[in-house]
């Protein structure tokens, strides 16, 4: 039975190619190309099963017997109040807007700044088709995962942000990205981030749904290229509804002498995938991957994130910490990759847990694949409840007991907030989890 | 310098690669039902047994072989191996006199001289060439105190209640393709029962050597240590150097009673192949353990032959206050490929877990830590310590770490931790300037690495394991 669901919503999407290329027809026909290709290996990969490692504990089965359909011409119209009342207040940004995965112009601003570009994808694969036909597709894995595949199938709607080389940013680049979908759609959003040689910058993605609490699947990829001694600061932050479903891939690749410095925050969420692949691809590159989630209810947040060091002396840095209460549960899966060539890798890894029930789940999977001698690279996971001797202290010290538990939760989740960079943000995060924590 | 030591350690050789002239009764090469119930036959099994093993082997032809393991290597064919080969020599043995004096000169070489070990040492010893059991030794002694060490034949005759009971009852045959494939063509094994309350006084010990060519090896060992009992148990193997893969394919069952303890030891030294890669023993093996209320497993393992292993010694943790360790050195060199590890399954309340496992990689080999700890719901207050460290010598080798955590109370201590490193220089450079060679420093620094694991075994066998280190990484500087 599942499974002849499961082929259905191959076939349909399939189906809906022809047409989808049709209209949306680019006058870019590398993009063409890239699409049709794409098509075929999703009709090779279909969509992901349990029986597939990669999604072995993310309960994938459950969620793809919603019959969902895939609208790729979404409604992306939304008054500037509703817009303006989800930004975080004291920040000074460059606010973009995307609705359902669609770029729009009306509620984005219009960049001044010298050195920056922003449009959407569409608008991009006809205006700057060198940097496009560069790096669009080059840093996708689409080959294994069926997710990835459909989303290049039907790229069209999206952003393309582009920090021309030697460009400080004199301001964070906000992305808000809203969903209002109707009920059961997939929708699918593609995004080209392009950070120039000696180029710095600080983006921040961030995820929201609006209008009840329809259940929708957002398919997301954002392709980074982080150019050699370049320096970008990426922030994920996700608080969707809890019938919203996301896949959120990101493919990193960081060339030579670059820094690239991400944290991944996942409020809320029905189910959460999170794919981040960084590759490590020019001597001497740098990234820290921090990450922190907070499943209640029945909410599922899986993060998968790979470090593929492919030149020598790259640093990697991984610390990633999740509280789930209720019948949540967390998966986290990391890699870290050393080839052949990467000598003087000095990688590490960490996930941290705490359980507050006896229905939560935490199912993780820290891994090193290492193919070169001269390394240094470890892994740590642990998993427990809150420390009742930490607790017994605080109660000790006239603590009453809820308190006591925020206050240590709070401090398990402030490894995480502290590395936020951005005052404001950071602020508007930590008193969001704050107060939360007083309320489990 | 580094390019000469590694040079010389793929060139050390495999001392254990002669073939014992014992003229063999073997059946003929492939699988069929035919076979089975050839093997069956020969063995002068009761209708049960047969009727299990063609029970798996129907179940065996519904499945599919595995490939999610970190390994490669051809496939298999499966009719191109010879599934039983028994040393030709029928009459029952009384003393050590009749035995084949070849036989007796192959253990001499492999160093178990059984005359020895029978005087000397206390270990009684069980025997097993191309998967016949030839000799047991010390089985009265032991009778004394009710326990049984036979071959797993043996056993089938004169205590079918205790086969029936517990065999494939920790391994069903359903359970994966090579158990399965165990199941249906299993010639013979050990089979060791320690009735309640007893300590066995001698360490239990079984020698596997595959000795004739295009054999498999698929033996069968069943230890139930009833209430209260303790039992230690070593195994050892060997193989001659072919060509060829050989392909050994075993089962081993631990039933550890309420408050019963089961300690067992691995040396596992089959032929794993010249330096190209060629020939060498495929070791598919599953072992697994049950514990009961306050029993405990432990499995300790030294892992320096095989072509390929593969091998995950289990406990399940059923009973409360129960206890599972699992201690492993892993060596791999020259083509080998190890996939190894263990899973701990935490069922009952309070139960306690502990991993520690090394690996050592070098020459052009791959060596993977791959395990489970999963904390089921009704698994309060249950606690795992998982270490996994990796040491690579040389830029081809490659080392993996792959541990799944699954937990799912919150009352559960869950802690893994890995590293992976090369042998520091300002290590070697410390020795050497206190006036130790290289040589000896690295066989300092990985004794001091392995040590952990090497205190586990049993005192005859951590002699054999640190020689065994020692003339796998002889000389081999990171």
């Amino acid at each position: 039975m599942q499974t002849a669901e499961k082929i259905n919503l191959k076939d349909k999407f399939v189906t809906a190619y022809d047409r989808f290329a049709e209209i949306y027809k680019s006058n870019n026909a590398f993009v063409n190309e890239q699409r049709a290709k794409a098509i075929q290996r999703f009709a090779a990969l279909g969509l992901p099963t349990k029986r597939n490692e990669e999604y072995k504990y993310a309960n994938v089965d459950t969620l793809l017997r919603t019959d969902f359909e895939l609208d790729y011409n979404p409604d992306s119209r939304l008054d500037k109040e509703t817009v303006d009342s989800l930004f975080v207040t004291g920040l000074d940004a460059h606010k973009i807007v995307l609705v359902n995965g669609v770029y729009s112009d009306e509620l984005s601003d219009t960049i001044a700044e010298e050195g920056i570009t922003v449009c959407s994808l569409t608008d991009a694969f006809e205006k700057y088709p060198v940097t496009v036909e560069k790096h669009f597709t080059n840093y996708t894995t689409g080959e294994t995962d069926g997710f990835s595949a459909l989303n290049m199938a039907f790229a069209h709607h999206g952003v393309y942000i582009h920090v021309a080389a030697k460009t400080v940013a004199a301001k964070p680049i906000w992305v808000l990205n809203i969903g209002k979908a109707k009920n059961n759609t997939l929708l699918q959003s593609r995004n080209l981030i392009v950070v120039e040689r000696f180029a710095q910058a600080e983006l921040v993605s961030f995820f929201a749904s609006i209008e009840g609490e329809n259940t929708t699947l957002s398919n997301t990829v954002s392709e980074v290229y982080v150019g050699h001694n370049a320096n970008l600061k990426h922030y994920r932050i996700q608080n969707g509804n809890t019938n919203a479903a996301q896949v959120l891939t990101s493919e990193v690749f960081v060339e030579a002498n670059a820094n690239y410095i991400t944290n991944n925050i996942t409020l809320s969420g029905g189910w959460v995938r999170n794919n981040l692949n960084i590759s490590l691809n020019g001597a001497a590159g740098h990234a820290e991957l921090y990450g922190l989630y907070l499943p209640v209810g029945k909410q599922l947040v899986d993060n998968h994130t790979l470090v593929d060091h492919r030149a020598p002396n790259c640093t990697s840095n991984e610390l990633y910490k999740g509280i789930v209460d209720d019948e949540g549960t967390a998966i986290f899966n990391g890699k870290v990759f050393v080839r052949k060539d990467a000598q003087k890798t000095n990688a590490y890894q960490s996930n941290k847990n705490i359980l507050l029930t006896d229905t939560a789940t935490v199912n993780t999977k820290p891994q090193l694949e290492i193919y070169a001698d001269d390394v240094k690279c470890s892994h740590g996971s642990s998993t427990g409840s809150l420390d009742t001797e930490a607790m017994f202290y605080l109660r000790s010290r006239g603590i009453d007991e809820t308190n006591a538990k925020a206050l240590l939760m709070y401090a398990f989740a402030n490894d995480i907030i502290n590395h936020i960079e951005i005052a404001p943000l950071r602020e508007y995060v930590d008193s969001i989890i704050s107060q939360r924590f007083i309320n489990y | 310098m580094a390019q000469d030591i590694l040079e010389e350690i793929t060139s050390s050789e495999y001392k254990y690669g002669f073939v014992t002239d014992i003229e063999a009764d073997s059946a003929p090469k492939g699988l069929s039902e035919d076979i089975v119930r050839f093997i069956s036959a020969k063995k002068n099994e009761p209708e049960w047994m047969l009727e299990y093993r063609l029970k798996a082997y129907r179940h065996w032809l519904k499945m599919e072989e595995p490939t999610w393991a970190h390994v490669q290597y051809p496939k298999i064919d499966f009719q191109n191996i010879i599934y039983y080969s028994a040393p030709k020599q029928t009459k029952v043995l009384n003393s050590l006199d009749e035995v084949d004096p070849e036989l007796l000169k192959t253990f001499e070489k492999l160093g178990i001289s059984l005359e020895e070990q029978k005087r000397l040492t206390g270990v009684a010893v069980d025997a097993v060439i191309d998967s016949v059991s030839v000799k047991t030794t010390f089985k009265e002694k032991l009778g004394e105190l009710g326990i049984i060490f036979s071959s797993f034949s043996e056993a089938v005759h004169e205590h079918p209640e205790l086969i029936k009971k517990y065999m494939g009852s920790v391994v069903p045959y359903t359970d994966n393709y090579y158990a399965a494939l165990n199941a249906a063509v299993f010639s013979d094994g050990s089979f060791c029962y320690i009735p309640k309350g007893t300590r066995c006084p001698m360490e239990l010990s079984t020698y596997f050597r595959i000795n004739s060519a295009g054999t498999g090896q698929f033996e069968r060992t069943l230890i139930v240590a009833d209430e209260g009992s303790y039992v230690s148990y070593l195994e050892g193997c060997t193989a001659p150097m072919r060509d060829e893969n050989q392909l050994h394919a075993a089962v081993v069952e631990l039933i550890s009673h309420d408050n019963a303890e089961i300690k067992y030891s691995t040396v596992q030294n089959w032929y794993p192949g010249d330096k190209d890669g060629k020939g060498g023993i495929y070791n598919f093996v599953t072992k697994r353990g049950v514990c009961e209320t306050n029993a405990k497993i432990s499995w300790t393992q030294v892992e320096t032959g095989s072509a390929i292993t593969w091998k995950y010694p289990s406990v399940i943790l059923k009973g409360d206050n129960s206890t599972g360790e699992f201690y492993s050195v892993a060596v791999t060199n020259n083509m080998q490929q190890a996939d190894t590890g263990t899973k701990m399954i935490h069922i009952g309340k309070n139960t306690k877990s502990t991993i520690i496992s090394k690996g050592i990689s070098a020459g052009k080999s791959n060596n993977s830590y791959r395990g489970l700890v999963r904390i089921g719901k009704k698994a309060e207050n249950a606690r795992n310590f998982s270490q996994c460290d990796s040491l690579l010598m040389g830029d081809k080798c490659g080392a993996h770490t792959f541990p799944y955590i699954e937990i799912g109370n919150k009352t559960g201590m869950v802690e893994h931790e890995a590293t992976t490193s090369k042998i520091g220089e300002d290590q070697i450079f410390y020795c050497n300037q206190r006036g130790i060679s290289n040589e000896d420093a690295i066989g300092l620094i990985v004794n001091g690495y392995c040590k952990e694991v090497l205190n586990k075994l049993p005192m005859e066998f951590a002699v054999e394991a640190q020689k065994l280190l020692s003339i796998s990484l002889e000389g081999s500087v990171g």
